[in-house]
């Protein structure tokens, strides 16, 4: 008895063990991945819906010998071409066997090879746990707080203060899998100033959670609780992370899941209710509800009629007048959406039904007399994808109430195995509306926007790559800030150098055109072009696993109605880390010195946070910015992290606006992070 | 050969970078941490020049100085003296604008011993009314084939007549990194934590600044760099310049840079014992400043 108890708990430990490992390196991947990606951002975008995806992803490798097409768009940093192009080899080998195999796929260069490899089951014995009870998942607490008190907090003349809560932001995050096909998980969240545990909020401000069943038959999966929806390029429906213009120039066509759990805190544009997807393998059906309170501003007209000027989606109660704004407002979606593997194309088409509890009358204005109005609304889309010989076409058509439909289309084409093309164009009615819709657009609301977009990436010889992509679009109608009708291009090209496996080095240039309001006393309403040049040269090197080394310089040129800025933005960062070969512990520091005086010259430059944390601030202002990190694991499956940052402006006596204002021209944070694995 | 062998070329050795990088982890890590943390609490003028002394290699070369690579870098970037395997001493003057109250002297000694090496050295700047004394103490290492990594630690006096003596600890830190054989990439930064002067009734931040720069070597000791120097407030420099042997024992140095357009030439003249630099640059409205100074090899 004694010899067997023995046996099964080196059994135990030698399979924790081998997860353990398996999990350190698909967490050095995912944090690699990210990176890579958030640095490629020009804005400050909610990454939520990424992070997830790479979790996901990480826990569950594509089966690559039985991966279809949406099994391989799950990893984005693959283009479509490049997946058609893994099908078509899988076809003449029957199988792969190794990661070795993948040299042969054309357009697979080694780098996407590397990445590709935690990612992919090839011997699908070594993961089939036939166990029905098993417990795995993932456990985040996360506090972070700022040293210097903001205004908000400090009590005002008349007795009050306006921050009803203390200054911690709290963060926890689980997921569990109790079994096999089951999946649970909850988040909660409360932002700092928020109030808890009173008789203000009950509980913590965001208290959020699913469930999830996958059963093998008719049934595909029900979630009961968040989640998240996709389909067609997203006009209609698109509660994931809209698809951006970025440096993967080739990388246009949305390539989300049609539907999957979420635990995002983004308290805007989410799905609370249920789903269930039903059908056989190449047709599926799913119907889904959404029923949640959402915030707003509630006014009455002189009938005493309740209606909402706005939607709040910053997540913030931390005021009176903020509170009052939480959850008051019945939102209810309802629709279906159907799709269809018809041969080498995929059909999806479906409805969508939103209403909301009190009308939205938002303050008339000139540029939104086109938005959505009223209780209700209605859309429905239809979208293909799939490929003639090697063009790969994708689109959407959408309609709502106006009889003219919104467009959505391009083709993806490989020219030779080292030229990747993609083109579309898009024209969406000015006044289309979709509330959840969230194409990829130049603007954020993308009714009125006509466009097209061609991009590229091209192999160079002795390790150079080109991508490059120009965009343009025209608004057919007023927006914000901008007080008549507008066009303009977008030119992105990046020049990527990488003379060995661990040197890169990156030249990127941004050219952007486009109108906006000449900002003063202008009757006239005059509109003038504005345009911006951003240059960035960045190195890299990275001999091994264990350092990584990144200096980059950044500067940006604005000029507005033919004047030049007085300075330029600019950027010269250091970043430099070190991970422990034995992953026991990990390092990361950044030094930044900036100087942009003018907010148009902003810099948006990717910093080093806690794992599945992303930020990528804003450089504005001069002054020096000081990153440092620590990552430890005292137990097995048990991480900690903690992360200082300071901003030190030079022309700066106070830092931030209104209730955030901090006296000073310090700015200092701490975040604590644990992280427990089962 | 009886040439100086301060200037070193870069190495790139495949063979045991790593193992010796390992044994090295603790060490760079807290050697960096602590760095940041003593810059963060170290004590704190603004004057109108970035450095006391412009070297004759650097400085005076409008180079950035990321890259420096001699015992000269004891000025610029610390790391740039891990390069130095011989116990050496120098001295150099600079003439800004050739007005002797701008002009500014340094003197120096760089030892290196088995766990890296170290330098220190001392420069002034000014005249009666106004003047600067700084006293430094560097440390550099060779981590790897691939890596240097260097620390300075600077007591700056401060004399202006109105306002009496003040003084301020300052902190440096720079690295070096060579990606391949022809290649090197530096970046230093120069009091990070923004250390200030407290004068009598008011303070002022003493300057900070960073550089970085890529060094291209095509061909045996023809050095091309582009380098950037950021002064907290003031615009971003951009530089490139030249080195090149026009001799076995003498070098010929050029370059420009932006903000505003200034154009410097140099050479260098090794002898027995002894290595002899000078240099000279043009400021479109201010003239021309100079700079010379001689380094001795006290023991092999």
């Amino acid at each position: 008895m004694v010899r067997i108890s023995v046996i099964w708990i080196v059994f135990i430990c030698m399979f924790h063990f081998a997860a353990g490992q398996n999990e350190d390196d698909v967490r050095l991947w995912a944090s690699e991945i990210m990176e890579s990606l958030a640095a490629d951002l020009d804005e400050d975008v909610d990454l939520t819906w990424f992070t997830e995806e790479l979790i996901r992803l990480a826990r569950n490798p594509v089966k690559i010998n039985r991966a279809r097409r949406e099994d391989l768009e799950q990893i984005f940093f693959l283009n479509d071409i490049q997946i058609e192009a893994i099908l078509f080899r899988r076809y003449q080998l029957e199988k792969f066997v190794t990661i070795f195999d993948l040299q042969a796929v054309e357009g697979l260069d080694r780098r996407t090879i590397m990445l590709l490899e935690p990612l992919l089951l090839f011997d699908e014995e070594l993961d089939e746990d036939h166990r029905f009870f098993r417990r795995r998942g993932d456990l985040f607490l996360r506090t972070q707080w700022v040293l210097e008190t903001p205004s908000g907090y400090r009590e005002r003349e008349d007795g009050t203060t306006p921050f009803q809560g203390n200054k911690l932001k709290l963060y926890s995050r689980m997921e569990i899998e109790p079994m096999r096909d089951v999946e649970l998980g909850f988040v909660t969240e409360k932002d700092a100033g928020e109030p808890m545990f009173n008789n203000q909020i009950n509980t913590l401000d965001y208290v959020s959670g699913y469930l999830s069943w996958k059963p093998n038959g008719i049934v595909k999966q029900v979630i009961v609780g968040q989640y998240r929806m996709s389909t067609g390029q997203g006009l209609v429906l698109q509660t994931a992370m809209a698809p951006r213009k970025s440096s993967m120039t080739t990388s246009i066509r949305n390539r989300h899941p049609a539907y999957r759990p979420s635990l995002s805190v983004a308290e805007g544009g989410g799905l609370n209710g249920g789903l269930i997807a039903f059908g056989t393998d190449n047709f599926t059906i799913v119907p889904f509800v959404s029923i949640q309170n959402v915030g707003g501003r509630i006014s009455e007209d002189d009938g005493g009629n309740r209606f909402i000027t706005s939607i709040k989606t910053d997540g913030f109660h931390r005021t009176l007048t903020e509170l009052e704004q939480r959850k008051t407002t019945l939102e209810e979606i309802y629709g279906i959406s159907v799709r269809w593997h018809a041969g080498r194309f995929i059909l999806d088409g479906g409805f969508l039904h939103y209403e909301l509890e009190h009308p939205l009358y938002p303050v008339d204005r000139p540029y939104n007399i086109h938005y959505f109005r009223g209780r209700k609304n209605q859309n429905g889309w239809f979208g293909w994808q799939g490929s003639i010989y090697n063009v790969y076409w994708f689109g959407e058509v959408a309609f709502n109430d106006n009889p003219e439909p919104a467009l959505w289309t391009g083709t993806l084409f490989a020219l030779s195995g080292q030229l990747n093309m993609a083109m579309a164009y898009r024209r969406i009615p000015v006044d289309f509306i979709a509330p959840l819709g969230a194409p990829l657009t130049e603007a954020g609301n993308p009714a009125g926007e006509s466009g097209f977009y061609a991009g590229m990436e091209l192999g160079l010889p002795a390790g150079l790559s080109l991508s490059a992509y120009i965009d343009y679009f025209e608004h057919n109608w007023l927006r914000f800030q901008t007080k008549s009708p507008s066009n303009g291009y977008d030119f992105l090209s990046v020049l990527t150098h990488r003379p060995s496996r661990g040197w890169e080095n990156l030249l990127r240039y941004r050219h952007r055109n486009k109108v906006v309001n000449v900002p003063m006393d202008n009757p006239g309403y005059e509109t003038g072009e504005l345009v911006q040049n951003q240059f960035r040269l960045q190195t890299r090197y990275s001999p091994d696993n264990t350092w990584s080394f990144t200096t980059r310089a950044d500067f940006h040129y604005v000029s507005r109605f033919g004047e030049r800025a007085e300075s330029p933005g600019f950027l010269l960062a250091q970043d430099i880390r070190y991970r422990h070969p034995g992953e026991k512990w990990n390092a990361t520091l950044r030094y930044a010195m900036m100087d942009v005086e003018d907010y148009e010259t902003r810099i948006y430059a990717y910093e080093p946070d806690l794992l599945y944390s992303f930020s990528v601030p804003s450089y504005y202002g001069v002054g020096n910015r000081v990153v440092a990190m620590v990552k430890y694991t005292p137990l097995r499956r048990l991480d900690l992290w903690v992360r200082f940052s300071r901003w030190h402006y030079a022309n700066r006596e106070t830092i931030g606006s209104g209730n955030m204002t901090i006296p000073g021209n310090v700015s200092r944070e701490v975040r604590f992070q644990v992280r427990k694995r089962f | 050969m009886l040439a100086l062998k301060i200037k070193c070329q870069f190495r790139h050795e495949n063979g045991n970078s790593f193992s010796l990088m390992l044994h090295s982890s603790r060490f760079i890590i807290s050697f960096l941490f602590c760095f940041f943390f003593f810059s963060f609490l170290s004590l704190s003028v603004v004057f109108c020049q970035v450095q006391v002394f412009n070297s004759p290699v650097d400085g005076i070369m409008v180079r950035s100085g990321a890259m420096s690579r001699d015992a000269w870098a004891f000025f610029t970037n610390p790391a740039g003296t891990a390069l130095n395997p011989v116990l050496a001493a120098g001295a150099g003057y600079e003439s800004t604008f050739h007005l002797s109250d701008l002009s500014s002297r340094a003197a120096f000694a760089v030892f290196p011993n088995r766990y890296g090496v170290v330098s220190g050295g001392f420069s002034q700047y000014g005249f009666s009314s106004f003047n600067l004394q700084q006293y430094s103490v560097a440390f550099a290492r060779e981590m790897a084939p691939w890596l240097r990594l260097g620390i300075k630690g600077t007591r700056m006096v401060r004399y202006q007549q109105s306002y009496g003596s003040h003084g301020i600890f300052l902190m440096d830190a720079g690295l070096q990194i060579m990606p391949s054989s022809q290649f090197a990439i530096g970046f230093f930064t120069a009091n990070p934590s923004r250390q200030k002067w407290d004068l009598d009734n008011h303070s002022e931040y003493h300057v900070s600044y960073s550089a970085a720069s890529i060094l291209y070597e095509p061909s045996s000791g023809l050095f091309l760099e582009l380098g950037l120097i950021k002064e907290m407030e003031e615009d971003a420099v951009v530089s490139f310049s030249v080195e090149a042997p026009v001799h076995q024992q003498v070098n010929l140095r050029g370059g420009v840079s932006s903000a505003p357009l200034r154009m410097a030439f140099g050479a260098g003249l090794e002898w027995e014992m002894i290595r002899f630099d000078a240099g000279i640059n043009h400021h479109p409205t201010l003239g021309f400043s100079s700079a010379f100074g001689i380094v001795y090899v006290i023991k092999r």
